[in-house]
């Protein structure tokens, strides 16, 4: 096909393939916690730490990075304090990050293309260098996830009997915070830090719809996470589109076909 | 002899005492049952023994070990109360869910499938292995509950109020099938407002109203509160 022709969409689809096999690993684990606000919002502290680290002259993914990860530790700290409110502190520590972030984003001499890149996504201009290193925290995530699954899972089910079991379900939340910033930082590239939450969320959620056990619903989710980036960014390169909104949009469609299917299916 | 021994237990929630200087022992292998009216504090005792709450004052141990340390050996299993719990609504099969507890341990695919197989059929439960558990009855959902903690076979198995919103054709299932478990050398501690029906399995009932009121066998409990106003309070 032309459009492998050329080498930046070669490097959007490495890229973009890499952060789709990350998203639905996380936002299953999310969906199930009803954690859904999670992703969105630290999408919005990304930003802010992008704008900051942009004032302080630093590598702007790595001031989102540092910034995401303390905002998702510091979250699940007072989510402890305050277990039946998470929604609510999920909020605070949202609005506050929007706030920085504009802030920041009105005292950096950052152009404001570069904002927008963070903000609606730049998949058409990864680096190799950028690839390597999705590639790097992607390879950490997959492990942890690959060797915690047990524990992710059966904290995910239901905390009480997961503590009684004798499961460190404090140490385990943490972690699951800290790798979900760590995958909004790294799919920032991809879909913008507005819509990251939603390759997250919206693989998983058309998934649900067969009604499958976890396992399965994970793998139909990776399914079609790969699926919205390939046809979206394929949907981007020949009809001019932005990609980010273009691979959103595409997941949006499988969940609405995937909705009529089962309805469909259901009436029978 | 293993047991559970409660020594002068508090639990504060706020300004309020909720347990007051409780102090119980809990026999290895007995069915145990906790009663006692509304908000009288038998879920937080139920939540102290499995360890989600830290007593204000007081000690717990369990065969000698703290709470922390009985988690940790596997001695303990909860069942929480089903409904309004993020369990029943979990987008997993039956018998994943009963998996649950083995893949913690680190056992093989092909065992755990096995053992999460002979746990449903034991509480009747096999033909829905693969049904997802949000599909299923509450009865059933809570069969499934207690098949997970079958599987996992803890030496202590806490429940709390296992036939709530269940009918009694259910429950008295539920309640044999428990004492089976008792026979069989596992330790249960419900608790329950379903009190005539738990009583006929139970060895012990302890009735709790801050402080322990009744302690002592389920007979004996029957007659010494019949016509009281607790016995009105807690339906017995």
């Amino acid at each position: 096909m032309d459009i492998f022709t050329y080498e930046f969409m070669q490097r959007a689809f490495m890229a973009g393939l890499i952060v789709a096999l990350m998203c639905p690993l996380i936002g299953t684990f999310i969906v199930i916690k009803r954690q859904s606000l999670l992703s969105e919002g630290l999408g919005h502290v990304a930003f802010a730490g992008v704008t900051g680290a942009s004032l302080l002259s630093i590598y702007p993914p790595l001031g989102a990075a540092i910034l995401t990860v303390l905002t998702a530790i510091g979250i699940e700290l007072v989510r402890r304090r305050q277990n039946q409110y998470t929604d609510m502190i999920l909020a605070l520590f949202f609005y506050t990050g929007l706030a920085l972030a504009v802030i920041f984003a009105t005292m950096t001499k950052m152009p404001s293309t570069g904002l927008l890149n963070f903000l609606f996504g730049s998949i058409l201009t990864v680096t190799d260098t950028d690839i390597m290193t999705i590639a790097g925290v992607a390879v950490v995530v997959a492990l942890t996830v690959y060797f915690m699954y047990s524990k992710l899972l059966f904290t995910a089910f239901d905390e009480q009997i997961a503590v009684t079991a004798g499961i460190a379900v404090g140490r385990i939340n943490m972690l699951f915070a800290i790798l979900t910033a760590l995958v909004v930082v790294m799919g920032m590239t991809i879909v913008g830090i507005l819509l990251i939450g939603a390759l997250m969320i919206v693989p998983v959620a058309a998934a649900h719809l067969w009604r499958r056990g976890f396992g399965q619903t994970l793998i139909i989710s990776e399914i079609y996470s790969l699926a919205s980036v390939s046809l979206g960014l394929l949907g981007a390169f020949e009809y001019d589109l932005a990609p980010g909104g273009t691979i959103v949009l595409v997941a949006i469609l499988g969940y609405a076909l995937t909705f009529a299917v089962t309805v469909a299916r259901d009436r029978k | 002899m293993g047991e559970i021994t409660v020594a002068k237990v508090q639990f504060n929630y706020e300004q309020d005492t909720v347990i007051s200087e409780v102090s119980l022992t809990i026999p290895e292998g007995d069915f145990t049952v906790i009663v006692g009216p509304n908000g009288a504090g038998k879920t937080t005792f139920l939540r102290l023994i499995a360890g989600l709450l830290k007593p204000a004052s007081g000690q717990i141990t369990i065969d000698g070990y703290s709470v922390s340390e009985a988690q940790q050996k596997g001695l303990l299993h909860l069942v929480p109360q089903i409904y309004n719990k993020n369990a029943a609504q979990f987008p997993a099969t039956c018998g994943e869910i009963v998996e649950l507890g083995l893949r913690i341990r680190g056992m093989g695919r092909a065992e755990r499938k096995a053992k999460a197989h002979e746990a449903l059929a034991q509480v009747g439960m096999a033909e829905f292995t693969h049904r997802r558990i949000g599909d299923l009855s509450g009865g059933q959902q809570q069969r499934v509950m207690i098949a997970q903690a079958l599987a996992r076979n803890p030496k202590y198995l806490l429940l709390d109020e296992p036939t709530s919103g269940i009918d009694f054709q259910v429950s008295a299932h539920i309640f044999q099938l428990l004492r089976s478990l008792c026979d069989k050398g596992m330790t249960i501690i419900m608790v329950t407002h379903d009190i005539e029906d738990a009583c006929k399995e139970a060895d012990q009932v302890i009735c709790i109203d801050r402080h322990v009121c009744y302690n002592g066998d389920s007979q004996g409990f029957l007659k010494s509160h019949k016509n009281t106003p607790l016995a009105w309070h807690i339906g017995g």
